[in-house]
């Protein structure tokens, strides 16, 4: 039972919201989906560069998957808002991040969801979120040592490496040694060696220092 | 309401889970038992799915009271959550999901 798998954390929060919130909450996705607003919405959120893919679902009180007569009827007070998050670095490195990126877009995506506090401060929502959220039993990361930054790096790589396949029969020496150095410069901050960080969980990074200190001590 | 951003697909399913119990353990625990035992990393069954991302099963033992006045809502089942971000399209995931861990599936379903 885990929520992390490499680098990525898996959160999964579930929330209630009034049943009459429920087509009022979907509106509000479908316009902070539109180009104009996801940008006003998530902007602070994109530049964090945290998250690998997030999504939110709203379930309402008639949509609960009944497979057989046999199965119960659910017969809930409330729908429900399911969010889940593949992150890097530490739930509350996230948590905070999401409080002090997007405060007034945190709001509006949990907008009117039974019992949750503003943003801001940070205690409330957090404390919101530990009781909200349920944990993994089984998580798969397909790229485990990559973290969101470094799959844009690889990205930007990819770019630039056939960008400087381009032209090769009638491009000169000369001018590919120049595109090679300039492609050099622009991937400088995505070429270096992958590393362990952002570090998920403190206890691995306490456990894994604790093991360098001994290996080297004998 | 999009599933869809950009070449990403965010797959999202409910399975209800039998009421009941076999020899004392509740069917929700001997689905959870499954999955915590089921291998991690490049060795866990999801490995062998094409196009997964990142994918994840939990159990969703009930809904959450956030206390009063707030009213109590009690799940009469018990849900098997899966979600995927997956590449591509959501038939063509399932038929190579099913092709590639049938017997996986099978086995946590059977429950």
């Amino acid at each position: 039972m885990s929520n992390i798998a490499g680098k990525a954390y898996a959160m999964n929060l579930i929330t209630p919201i009034k049943w009459y919130m429920v087509w009022i909450n979907r509106i509000i996705f479908w316009v902070g989906g539109l180009p104009y607003f996801q940008k006003k919405s998530f902007g602070g959120l994109i530049t964090l560069s945290l998250i690998h893919y997030a999504r939110w679902v709203i379930v309402g009180r008639s949509q609960w998957p009944r497979l057989s007569e046999e199965q119960p009827k659910e017969e809930l007070n409330y729908g429900y808002m399911l969010f889940f998050s593949n992150f890097n670095g530490s739930w509350t490195q996230y948590v905070d991040s999401f409080s002090m990126a997007i405060p007034s877009g945190l709001n509006l995506l949990w907008y009117k969801n039974i019992g949750k506090p503003g943003s801001v401060p940070e205690t409330p929502f957090n404390a919101y979120v530990i009781k909200n959220q349920i944990w993994t039993e089984h998580y798969y990361n397909s790229y485990p040592m990559a973290s969101s930054n470094d799959v844009k790096s690889a990205q930007r790589v990819k770019q630039q490496v056939i960008s400087l396949t381009e032209n090769l029969d009638t491009i000169s020496e000369a001018d590919f040694m120049k595109k090679y150095n300039s492609a050099l410069f622009e991937l400088q901050a995505d070429i270096s060696q992958m590393e362990p960080t952002p570090v998920v969980s403190l206890a691995y990074e306490a456990i894994e220092k604790r093991t360098r200190i001994e290996k080297a001590i004998s | 309401m999009p599933n869809i951003s950009g070449k990403a697909y965010g797959l999202t399913t409910l399975c209800p889970i039998k009421n009941g119990q076999q020899g004392g353990i509740s069917n929700s625990n001997l689905t959870r038992k499954i999955l915590q035992q089921l291998p991690e990393n490049q060795h866990s069954p999801l490995a062998k799915v094409a196009n997964t991302y990142l994918a994840r099963f939990f159990i969703l033992d009930d809904a959450v009271f956030e206390s009063y006045p707030n009213k109590l809502d009690t799940l009469k089942s018990k849900y098997l959550v899966f979600t995927s971000n997956l590449h591509g399209d959501i038939d063509t995931y399932l038929t190579g999901m099913w092709n590639s861990i049938e017997n996986d599936m099978g086995q946590l379903c059977s429950v």
